[in-house]
C-alpha cells in the first residue's frame, strides 16, 4: 500500500494532512496517542480543535498528554479559538490556522500539529459539501506551512460513503478509506493519486465539485503518482470540468492515460506529456 | 450492454474475392479510378505492395499501409468513422478499399463482427466499402458469413449481388456461440474467484511484470482486466472468475461470468461521448488487438492476449 494510505497515524511530518476514519473511541484514542506523542517529541505545538460537542477533548487531552510524553515536552492544548460548536457554514478554517501557526512559530515551536474530530461538522449533506471545501483549503494551506493535521471522522455515525467523500480530499488517508486522493499540490494545483475506476469515478466527480470555486482555469492536476485511472475516471473529470466550467490539464500522465484522454475525445480534459 | 442503432441499407458494402495481390490490384484499380473520377475521397488500406500499386495507378487516391499483425477490427472501424465524419459536412462521399489481413479462425470470429458492425455506419450516400479477402487463405465456412454481411460480390466473374442479410439482429445471431480458445484447455497460472476490479488489476500487473511484458503492454493488460471484471460485475451475473496464462512476453486472460452475455457487436460500436456504459469495452477494442467474446451454456467469457506489440498507439 502506498505511503499515502498509511495504517498508523504516526510517521507524520509538516505538510501532512491525514484523514483518520475510526470506529469506536478506542481506535480514535490509539491514533491520537501516537500522533500526539510524535508531535511533542518534535517540539511541535499540539492542538486539539474541537468542532462539535463530542466531549472528547477532556478524554483525549488527559489521556494522550500523559502517554509517551517525552520529559520536558509540552502538553497538548485545547485550541483557544473554538467553542465546541460546529463552525458556521462558509467559514474559512485557514483563517484560524494562519493565526495558530504564526503563534506557534513565534513561541519557538517547530510547527503546529492539529487534531480534530470533524464528525459534527458533516452530519448533513450541506455540511459535508461545505466542509469538503474546508478540507481542501486546509490541505492547500498545509502544503506550504509547517502544519500537520489529523482529521478524525466517526464512521459508525456518518457511514462509509460520507467518510470516503471527505477522505479523498486529504494528502493522506487511512488505508482502505478511499482508493484515491485528490489533494492540493501547491500553487493552486491538484494532485491525484491512488486508483480511480468506474466504481469510484462518481466519488472523484463529487470531490471536484465542492472545491471548484477554489480552482482557477485551467486547473493543473499532477498525476505522476496515480497508479490507475480508466475511462470512467476520465469521464468523471470531464463531467466535473464541464460542471465547473474549467479545463482540466493532467500533467505527468502515463502513456496509457494520455492515449485514453486522446481516444475518448474529451472537451474539458487534456494530458500533457507522458511518463 | 447498449444495442446498436437499427441497420440502415448498406447498398455498397462489397465483398471482393481474389487470389493474390496481382489479381486484387486488377480488380480494384477500376473501382478506385471510378471513385476518383466521381469526386469521392478514396482510401486504400492494406499491405504496402497492394496500396502502392493502386496509388500508382490512381494518383488521387489516399493510402494507409499496414502489416496484418497491426490490424485491429476496433481501430479500423474508428479510422473509417473518422474519415467519414471529417468529410460528411463537405458532402464528399468516401470510398473505402480494405485488403483484409490473413487471419486464423479465432481472429475471423472478431473480423466477422467487424463486417457486421461496418453495416451500421456504411451509408449509400456517404460511405461505400469494398472488403478484399484472399480465397486461397480463407477458412471453410467463412465465405457464407461474408456473403451474408456484404451486399455485393466483386471477383474475376464480375460484380454480382450477394446473399446479404439486411436484418442486423438476424445477421449477428449466434456470432458469440463460439468454442473456447485452445489456451483455455490448458492449466492457467492464475485463477481468481469473484475478484474486485482492483484485485484483478494488481494480480494481472504482477503477472505481466513476471512474464516480462513491456510497460505499455502491461498497462494495457491491467486496463483490460479491470474493464472486463467490472463489466462482469455490472452487466453479468456472479460468480465472476479471472484466469490467466503466461508465456515469454505474452499474457492471456479470460474473465467469465454466468450471465447471458453481451450484444454480439459489443465493443465495436462507440457509445455516446459521455456514456459510461459500453464505452470501456469500446476503448479496449482500440487498445487490444487480440480480444474475443464468446457465450455458452456456462455463461459469457471475454478473452484477451497482450504481447510486446500491444499498447497505446
Amino acid at each position: 500500500m502506498s505511503v499515502r494510505f498509511p495504517t498508523t497515524a504516526a510517521g507524520r511530518a509538516p505538510g501532512d494532512h491525514l484523514c483518520w476514519p475510526y470506529r469506536g473511541v478506542d481506535e480514535l484514542v490509539t491514533a491520537t496517542r501516537e500522533y500526539v506523542a510524535e508531535g511533542l517529541a518534535r517540539h511541535e505545538l499540539v492542538t486539539y480543535v474541537e468542532l462539535g460537542p463530542t466531549g472528547m477533548h477532556q478524554a483525549l487531552l488527559s489521556d494522550v498528554a500523559e502517554v509517551g510524553r517525552p520529559a520536558g515536552a509540552g502538553r497538548p492544548v485545547l485550541a483557544p479559538l473554538t467553542a465546541g460548536a460546529p463552525l458556521p457554514t462558509g467559514t474559512d478554517p485557514t483563517v484560524q490556522l494562519i493565526e495558530m501557526t504564526r503563534s506557534a512559530v513565534a513561541e519557538g515551536y517547530s510547527g503546529l500539529r492539529v487534531i480534530t474530530d470533524a464528525t459534527a461538522q458533516v452530519r448533513t449533506t450541506e455540511g459535508r459539501a461545505d466542509w469538503a471545501r474546508s478540507e481542501h483549503l486546509i490541505d492547500a494551506f498545509s502544503v506550504e506551512h509547517p502544519v500537520t493535521a489529523l482529521c478524525c471522522y466517526d464512521v459508525d455515525e456518518l457511514g462509509e460513503a460520507s467518510v470516503t467523500a471527505l477522505a479523498c480530499l486529504h494528502s493522506l488517508t487511512r488505508a482502505d478509506s478511499s482508493p484515491f486522493l485528490l489533494r492540493a499540490a501547491g500553487g493552486g494545483t491538484l494532485a491525484l493519486s491512488g486508483e480511480v475506476d468506474v466504481l469510484s469515478a462518481e466519488d472523484l466527480q463529487a470531490a471536484m465539485v465542492p472545491i471548484g470555486p477554489s480552482l482557477s482555469d485551467p486547473v493543473v492536476v499532477e498525476v505522476s503518482d496515480l497508479d490507475f485511472i480508466d475511462h470512467g475516471g476520465l469521464v468523471a473529470l470531464e463531467r466535473a470540468g464541464r460542471a465547473l466550467d474549467l479545463r482540466v490539464r493532467l500533467v505527468g500522465a502515463s502513456r496509457a492515460t494520455g492515449w485514453l484522454v486522446g481516444t475518448l475525445g474529451l472537451a474539458h480534459v487534456s494530458a500533457d506529456g507522458s511518463r | 450492454m447498449t444495442a446498436p442503432t437499427a441497420l440502415r441499407p448498406a447498398a455498397h458494402h462489397d465483398l471482393v474475392l481474389h487470389e493474390g495481390t496481382a489479381q486484387l490490384v486488377d480488380l480494384m484499380v477500376p473501382y478506385v479510378r471510378d471513385g476518383a473520377a466521381a469526386g469521392d475521397h478514396v482510401l486504400v488500406v492494406g499491405e504496402a505492395d497492394f496500396v502502392d500499386a493502386v496509388l500508382a495507378a490512381v494518383p488521387g487516391a489516399h493510402g494507409v499501409r499496414c502489416a496484418g499483425s497491426e490490424r485491429y477490427p476496433g481501430r479500423e472501424l474508428r479510422l473509417f468513422r473518422g474519415v467519414r465524419d471529417d468529410l460528411v459536412d463537405a458532402h464528399v462521399r468516401v470510398r473505402l478499399v480494405n485488403q483484409m489481413p490473413v487471419m486464423t479462425v479465432h481472429q475471423w470470429y472478431e473480423w466477422r463482427r467487424y463486417e457486421a458492425a461496418a453495416n451500421v455506419f456504411l451509408d449509400p450516400h456517404s460511405v461505400w466499402g469494398a472488403c478484399a479477402y484472399d480465397t486461397s487463405a480463407m477458412a471453410p465456412d467463412v465465405l457464407a458469413d461474408l456473403r451474408a454481411s456484404h451486399s455485393g460480390v466483386r471477383s474475376a466473374d464480375g460484380h454480382l449481388p450477394s446473399d446479404h442479410v439486411p436484418d442486423l439482429g438476424r445477421l449477428v445471431e449466434g456470432y458469440l456461440d463460439l468454442p473456447p480458445h485452445p489456451v483455455e484447455a490448458t492449466r492457467p497460472v492464475l485463477e481468481l474467484a469473484d475478484p474486485t476490479p482492483a484485485a484483478a488489476r494488481h494480480a494481472v500487473e504482477d503477472l505481466a511484470t513476471r512474464c516480462g511484458l513491456p510497460e505499455d503492454a502491461a498497462e494495457s493488460a491491467v486496463l483490460a482486466a479491470s474493464e472486463t471484471v467490472t463489466n462482469g460485475w455490472l452487466h453479468g451475473r456472479a460468480p465472476v472468475s479471472l484466469r490467466a496464462w503466461a508465456g515469454p512476453g505474452r499474457l492471456t486472460v479470460t474473465v467469465s461470468d454466468t450471465g447471458r452475455g453481451a450484444h454480439p457487436l459489443v465493443g465495436l460500436l462507440p457509445a455516446r461521448p459521455e456514456s459510461l456504459s459500453g464505452r470501456g469495452m469500446w476503448m479496449l477494442h482500440q487498445l487490444v488487438g487480440d480480444i474475443s467474446h464468446r457465450h455458452d451454456d456456462a455463461g459469457y467469457t471475454v478473452r484477451f492476449s497482450v504481447d510486446g506489440a500491444t499498447g497505446a498507439a
